[in-house]
């Protein structure tokens, strides 16, 4: 569990919920395999191609897209939060750092 | 006075300037990566000759004189009808004069409306069933209560979106050719949604062979209340509320297999999953022309329920083959030229953009 936490990127909110867990960035398909069950994936705007990392995801945060974009309905199906259109939290976000994403809201929290 | 077909067109026009302004012309479109072209520009090498073999098949089958239903019916579903109307951009760039364009849309309409209550998705509602057939269904589907199966409904709710996903990757941007979302029915106190997908197996992606179901109905049962909705081409749920957490009732149907346990959804969403991560390498493999060829299949592919109608064998035309193999370079020049042209409608106001969307799908003018 986190402490005290602090805004760390503000977004539109995709879905609704929370969750925590650990960014795992993945940028290309060549990525797929450091993604584990219950990472959150943090991308710049996910294909039918991330399908795989997609499933794995216990929440979804990316650099562009709208409330009617591909992660945005997907993560809805899955009943997961996300947090879209943050603009950059592929660069300011890194890989294993334990965040809280808020998808009503669209802000994401970290230490 | 404004005609039946003039209010229909201008509603449609409103629903697309909608659809373009507020949400999908925000953003690039879903799967750009995998598919790296813009539509507009895939378009380029198949709307003309498509346009020409949509009015010649639209023509016969009506000199033929089929009737509405049957027509229709050859279709899977509304979605279908709906989705060949986001060609309408590209009706300026043919020969059809203005009384063959809205020859065109008017049949399409008249389709459309014999799928569904209301043709334009009011209110959300993609209503398809009467209530009496409603009744009868419910009355004849087994619902698998969801309480205390979480594992099941954890695997309905993967198996969904994975589908989606699917549908999307073989047919890009135009993914409703494979899936229709109807609904939401009142039942007495709960509400169904029906999901239907299909198409899943296309003669013209060798990977989609090893699919094991070409078809998948999935029958949903949520709380009264839930606010699921849809629009006119049947994209997805329309929904920004959470709503997973309100399914309480299922059938699922592959095929013709019914499917009533978390293992035997497991099985086909093991199958699924292998087919699209052999479907995504495959496609990330073939070049631009290639993609364009594919796209251009899946667009004629569309066509089939009228070739089968009218007993001819489905293929793709010879011209626009050349176009993709032979002619590329010229063609896709002219995207250079439509591409500045589409960026500079980005600078201008929502509004302006809105108007500008309108006039580009109107076959009425231009």
């Amino acid at each position: 569990m986190m402490g005290r936490k602090k805004i760390l990127l503000k977004g539109k909110g995709a879905s609704a919920g929370k969750a925590e867990g650990k960014v795992k960035i993945i940028l290309d398909p060549s990525q797929f395999d450091k993604m584990r069950k219950g990472n959150i994936l943090v991308t710049v705007l996910p294909n039918p191609l991330f399908t795989p990392v997609v499933l794995k995801a216990s929440a979804i945060v990316t650099d562009v897209g709208g409330s009617l974009s591909h992660a945005a309905i997907v993560a809805r199906e899955l009943g997961i939060p996300a947090v879209v259109d943050t603009g950059k939290a592929t660069e300011i976000l890194k890989d294993g750092m334990q965040i809280k994403i808020d998808g009503e809201k669209g802000v994401i929290y970290g230490e | 006075m404004e005609s039946d077909l003039d209010k229909k067109i201008d509603k449609f026009l409103e629903i697309v300037a909608e659809i373009v302004v507020g949400g999908a012309g925000k953003q690039k479109v879903s799967g750009f990566e995998l598919w790296p072209f813009h539509p507009i520009q895939g378009r380029l090498f198949f709307t003309k000759s498509w346009f020409t073999d949509l009015l010649s098949s639209l023509k016969q089958i009506d000199e033929k004189g089929f009737a509405d239903q049957k027509i229709a019916f050859a279709f899977k579903a509304p979605s279908k009808i709906a989705q060949l109307l986001w060609m309408l951009d590209g009706i300026k760039q043919t020969n059809l004069s203005i009384d063959e364009r809205l020859y065109i849309v008017e049949r399409l309409f008249d389709l459309l409306g014999i799928w569904r209550k209301e043709i334009f998705c009011k209110d959300g509602k993609n209503l398809i069933l009467s209530s009496k057939e409603i009744e009868e269904l419910v009355k004849k589907t087994r619902f698998i209560d969801l309480q205390n199966k979480s594992r099941l409904k954890q695997n309905i709710c993967i198996l969904e979106s994975a589908l989606w996903m699917y549908a999307e990757m073989i047919y890009f941007s135009n993914h409703p050719f494979a899936h229709s979302f109807q609904g939401p029915y009142e039942l007495d106190d709960k509400i169904l949604i029906v999901r239907k997908y299909f198409d899943l197996k296309p003669p013209f992606w060798s990977f989609s062979e090893k699919l094991k179901f070409n078809e998948v109905e999935i029958l949903e049962i949520y709380e009264k209340g839930t606010e699921i909705k849809f629009d006119f081409f049947e994209r997805g749920l329309r929904t920004q509320e959470p709503y997973r957490d309100k399914l309480v009732g299922v059938s699922l149907k592959a095929d013709s297999q019914v499917l009533s346990s978390a293992n035997e959804t497991e099985k086909i969403l093991a199958n699924l999953n292998e087919v699209i991560e052999e479907g995504s390498k495959y496609i990330q493999g073939l070049d631009l022309q290639d993609l364009i060829a594919k796209y251009t299949s899946y667009w004629f592919y569309a066509l089939k329920p009228f070739y089968d109608l009218l007993g001819k064998p489905w293929r793709l035309p010879k011209e626009v083959e050349d176009n993709i193999y032979r002619h590329f370079d010229k063609i896709n020049a002219i995207w250079q030229k439509l591409e500045e042209e589409r960026l500079s409608v980005g600078a201008l106001s929502m509004k302006e953009r809105a108007e500008n969307f309108k006039k580009v799908f109107d076959p009425r003018i231009g």
